[in-house]
């Protein structure tokens, strides 16, 4: 599913014409907006948040939209996972700090279209480890226990521990098979 | 009821403590009005904490301030900035309209004085028009700095400022925004100011800051991830990053304490942060983003 954030902002009066999303109440507005178009979602499927056409956001609108967002991906119970695209530096910087911060042991992190600055695909509280792991998926488009193993010079129990972790935030994707991690 | 002369330190947010410190006489002598012949120049900062020791005067004793023997240049860039448009001062003199500055794209490079209002419905709308227009004027505003990534950032540390102001202050506030040249440096500077109950006592209910001097806390603010609203979002930390970034300064004032942090120092390895309590009492929050360059 790809939801064009730009065209969802023009159904909200003080966003109509503008490139920025701003504001804890811009947020709330369409978050509600992304929710309704998540009714018709399958299971595992890829929900891309496509940023086109946005300049800039803030905190609070991070806070009150991309953050549930990714509360949601994590809780409901039909998985899905996230991936914003088309982001500027801004948006990236922001969506990094804001979620990046660790609150009462909640990690999220957020799969991106680009090579972050981070150097990374994903944003928020990731490890060099994760990044590794992430970075391995997105070149290989799957990894197994088995490869991430090997990478990491670990077992392969400690590496499906990895996998599980990063799938638990939503980072990577699991259909079946609890051995086979895909990219998102 | 006495005319009180204004001193001619109107020209950055630490001369302006001079005028502040005239703030507690103003109101108690219930003055008659202000006299600004001895004013030389106005920055936006000044401009909008005055028109903010207007508003509390009004408040307090329900008559307005008048402003007596104004230089023309500075009644000039006053009108020009819509600072008499909210109806806070009466103004002795007048300006005949050949002699007002006039508002061309070649004169925009800055933003009017504009009210944020205090409900969060009315606030977004105006934060939305002053984003609005700020992108529109970028390039006149912002024209020795400008790229657009630094129009992206600048756009939220706006956002951000102006949004505290409905969230947390409890009343309205302004904003204004110029660049322009002062003793040879070019200057960009947002004034965001409001005469809310300040940051102090926005986070009085946690036990943890409350030990603090105002001017520390105001430091944690700026420098910990730290909100008494938010999950995650952690407004003015973020402010902080953005300016440290773009290598520019803030200089942050709530009550009676002021800190400033000068990010453009920091590369000669000097102090960079100051911190001062025990200034006069003036109540609320003002901002003051610089670049200079």
């Amino acid at each position: 599913m790809v939801i064009e954030i730009r065209k969802l902002a023009t159904s909200v009066a003080v966003t109509r014409k503008s490139t920025d999303l701003f504001t804890r109440y811009v947020g709330k507005l369409l978050f509600q907006k992304i929710q309704e178009k998540l009714k018709h979602l399958t299971e595992h499927e890829v929900v891309i948040i496509d940023f086109d056409g946005i300049r800039s956001v803030d905190a609070s609108f991070v806070d009150e939209c991309i953050v549930p967002l990714l509360e949601l991906s994590q809780t409901n119970t039909s998985p899905f996972y996230i991936k914003l695209v088309n982001i500027t530096d801004n948006v990236e910087y922001i969506v990094d700090q804001v979620i990046g911060m660790t609150h009462d042991q909640k990690r999220y992190i957020v799969m991106t279209d680009r090579l972050c600055k981070n150097g990374c695909h994903a944003l928020g509280s990731i490890s060099e480890i994760e990044k590794d792991i992430i970075e391995y998926c997105v070149i290989n488009k799957q990894a197994t226990c088995v490869d991430i193993g090997s990478l990491l010079h670990v077992s392969e129990i400690e590496a499906q521990k990895c996998l599980m972790r990063l799938y638990e935030m939503r980072a990577v994707r699991k259909i079946d098979n609890d051995n086979v991690f895909q990219t998102i | 009821m006495a005319i009180i002369q204004l001193p001619d330190q109107c020209k950055d947010p630490f001369s302006f403590e001079s005028v502040i410190a005239l703030y507690q006489h103003i109101i108690n002598q219930k003055a008659k009005g202000l006299d600004l012949s001895h004013v030389t120049f106005i920055d936006p900062y000044s401009l909008l904490c005055l028109l903010l020791i207007g508003r509390n005067y009004l408040r307090l004793t329900g008559d307005k301030l008048t402003l007596h023997r104004i230089p023309a240049q500075i009644l000039q860039y006053a009108i020009r900035m819509d600072f008499f448009a909210h109806n806070i001062f009466n103004c002795e003199e007048t300006l005949e309209k050949h002699k007002q500055l006039r508002r061309s794209m070649a004169s925009s490079r800055l933003l009017e004085v504009i009210e944020i209002p205090g409900k969060e419905k009315e606030s977004v709308r105006v934060i939305g028009k002053v984003i609005a227009t700020f992108r529109k004027r970028a390039l006149a505003i912002l024209k020795h700095w400008f790229t657009l990534t630094m129009v992206d950032y600048l756009v939220t540390v706006i956002s951000e400022i102006c949004q505290n102001i409905f969230e947390h202050s409890l009343d309205s506030g302004f904003i204004a925004i110029q660049s322009y040249m002062y003793l040879n440096e070019r200057i960009f500077r947002i004034a965001i100011v409001d005469s809310g109950i300040g940051i102090p006592a926005t986070f009085e209910y946690m036990p943890q800051i409350k030990a603090m001097s105002n001017a520390k806390l105001l430091q944690t603010v700026l420098t910990t991830p730290l909100s008494s609203k938010r999950r995650y979002g952690y407004g003015l930390c973020q402010v902080n990053a953005i300016i440290e970034q773009l290598k520019g300064s803030i200089f942050l004032r709530s009550e009676n304490a002021y800190i400033s942090v000068l990010h453009h120092r920091r590369q000669a390895k000097g102090s960079y942060i100051f911190l001062k309590d025990d200034c006069p009492s003036f109540p609320g929050t003002q901002f003051s983003i610089t670049l200079i360059g």
